[in-house]
């Protein structure tokens, strides 16, 4: 054990947080309207919108996110290379971080869509009814009845999407950005301090797990209604 | 005031609404009786359209309207003109009591606040539960629930309450809070449109009874005909169901 490597590395690793939540946060953001409208669609049964939700979430479920990565990190690209042959645009000089946007999204979205529509579920429809009833339009029954009291059973399960999601981004070492993960692994190999990297970014993801789950406690403390 | 023509309402195969017709004058309380299935609850949620009935017209305030082609706009309209007490109260489980009330006049009809908040205590004072007008509906009774309700109901000034069995899912020494402030209601000449089993209500109450079977309207007139002189043998069979002590004149 080596406490000054294991600092040091903390340290450097600790520039991999603005990466990780980084991703995580633009996921969550890009995913949210998307998997809005598949759960607005899938409860108005709005044709088509429930068979392309089901379909699209029996894949995204399905596909190991090491499996998109390798898709859009190696083979993606080429792909696109040969579209854009004739342009000037240089396919590979993309930062691959954005690829990590849309990997994380794609299956955020998915897993956000379910959260979202069992949210609403929980809530009597009964209380929709009144809204509408009382004269209220569909938006304003859904923002200032519907939604207020979805998000309370929604909170829990959030909490596991955001916080799969962080731990889910570790994967993105694969395609060389650089997020906690990777700038272990890279320390970790240049000295063959194997131990003590792992053990360092063990602490953080538990550090900004445990963050996370506080942040979580408290919304669902506030949210609460008495 | 309010005037419905042939209403029509199928769910799949099976026809709900068959035909039914209404005229509901100003200070009218109309009870519609029948048995579960007879389309009541059907027909009343037609009305303001939380049902899309498949055919009918409706003239509300002397405006008509297709109910089979509403647009947002005339559905907005009509539901701004009537209210609605549901069976299960359908209370905002997010809102306190006064804010239940506050919602239909400040998010729908966009009164100012503190016009708003004097209209919703005199509501709550109407139905006896000013004292709890911070209380959230999960800490009220059933009853007190369903008071609030029908003050949310009445604060809109609406055109015509609809209600939609609001004493069944009461505790039986419940029922009578409700249905006194009701009566109330109806004494003060507010128009109301009922479904209820509450035969005494219908009897006292309304001056118009309506008995519905199998999606249509099988008899109506006024509650001591309905209630003594009834011309149908279906209406007699449900009110001797229901009401086994009913004296029925015999026909003669």
């Amino acid at each position: 054990m080596n406490f000054q490597y294991i600092l040091e590395t903390f340290i450097k690793a600790l520039s991999g947080i603005p990466v990780t939540l980084g991703i995580t946060v633009v996921s969550i953001i890009l995913s949210f309207i998307p998997a809005l409208f598949l759960a607005l669609g899938r409860l108005y049964k709005v044709k088509g919108v429930t068979k392309f939700a089901i379909v699209y979430l029996a894949f995204i479920r399905s596909t190991p996110p090491i499996l998109l990565i390798l898709f859009f990190y190696s083979l993606f690209p080429s792909l696109l290379n040969n579209l854009l042959k004739s342009t000037s645009i240089n396919v590979f000089d993309l930062n691959p971080i954005i690829y990590a946007f849309v990997i994380f999204s794609l299956m955020t979205t998915g897993t956000l869509s379910e959260i979202i529509r069992s949210a609403i579920l929980t809530v009597d429809k009964g209380q929709l009814e009144a809204a509408q009833a009382i004269g209220l339009t569909n938006t304003q029954a859904y923002l200032r009845i519907v939604f207020p009291q979805a998000i309370k059973s929604a909170l829990p399960n959030l909490c596991n999407l955001v916080i799969n999601l962080v731990k889910g981004t570790s994967l993105v070492f694969v395609m060389t950005v650089k997020d906690i993960t990777a700038i272990a692994k890279i320390e970790a190999a240049y000295g063959y301090h194997y131990f003590e990297s792992y053990f360092v970014i063990f602490v953080i993801y538990i550090l900004i797990c445990g963050l996370i789950q506080l942040v979580f406690h408290f919304l669902e403390k506030k949210v609460a209604i008495i | 005031m309010l005037e419905v023509n042939n209403i029509e309402k199928s769910f799949g195969d099976k026809k709900v609404l068959d035909g039914v017709s209404l005229t509901v004058n100003q200070g009218d309380v109309v009870v519609i009786l029948g048995p579960s299935g007879s389309g009541k609850t059907t027909f009343l949620r037609s009305l303001n359209h939380l049902e899309k009935a498949d055919k009918g017209e409706m003239i509300l305030d002397g405006v008509s309207y297709d109910l089979a082609k509403l647009n947002r706009k005339d559905i907005l309209t009509i539901r701004q003109k009537t209210a609605f007490v549901f069976q299960n109260y359908n209370l905002f489980a997010n809102k306190t009591a006064i804010e239940n009330i506050l919602e239909g006049l400040v998010i729908a009809r966009k009164l100012p606040k503190a016009e708003a908040v004097a209209i919703a205590e005199a509501a709550l004072e109407k139905v006896g539960l000013l004292d709890k007008r911070d209380y959230y509906p999960s800490q009220l009774s059933g009853g007190q629930q369903q008071r609030i309700g029908i003050a949310r109901a009445i604060a809109v000034k609406p055109d015509v309450i609809l209600f939609d069995e609001p004493t069944s899912a009461l505790d039986p020494e419940l029922i009578g809070d409700v249905l006194s402030v009701m009566k109330e209601l109806a004494e003060e000449g507010i128009t109301m449109v009922v479904v209820t089993h509450e035969m005494s209500f219908a009897r006292d109450v309304a001056n118009h009874v309506i008995f519905m079977a199998d999606g249509h309207i099988i008899e109506e007139g006024h509650p001591d005909q309905i209630f003594t002189r009834p011309k149908e043998e279906r209406t007699k069979q449900f009110l001797t169901r229901i009401i086994p002590d009913l004296h029925i004149d015999p026909i003669i």
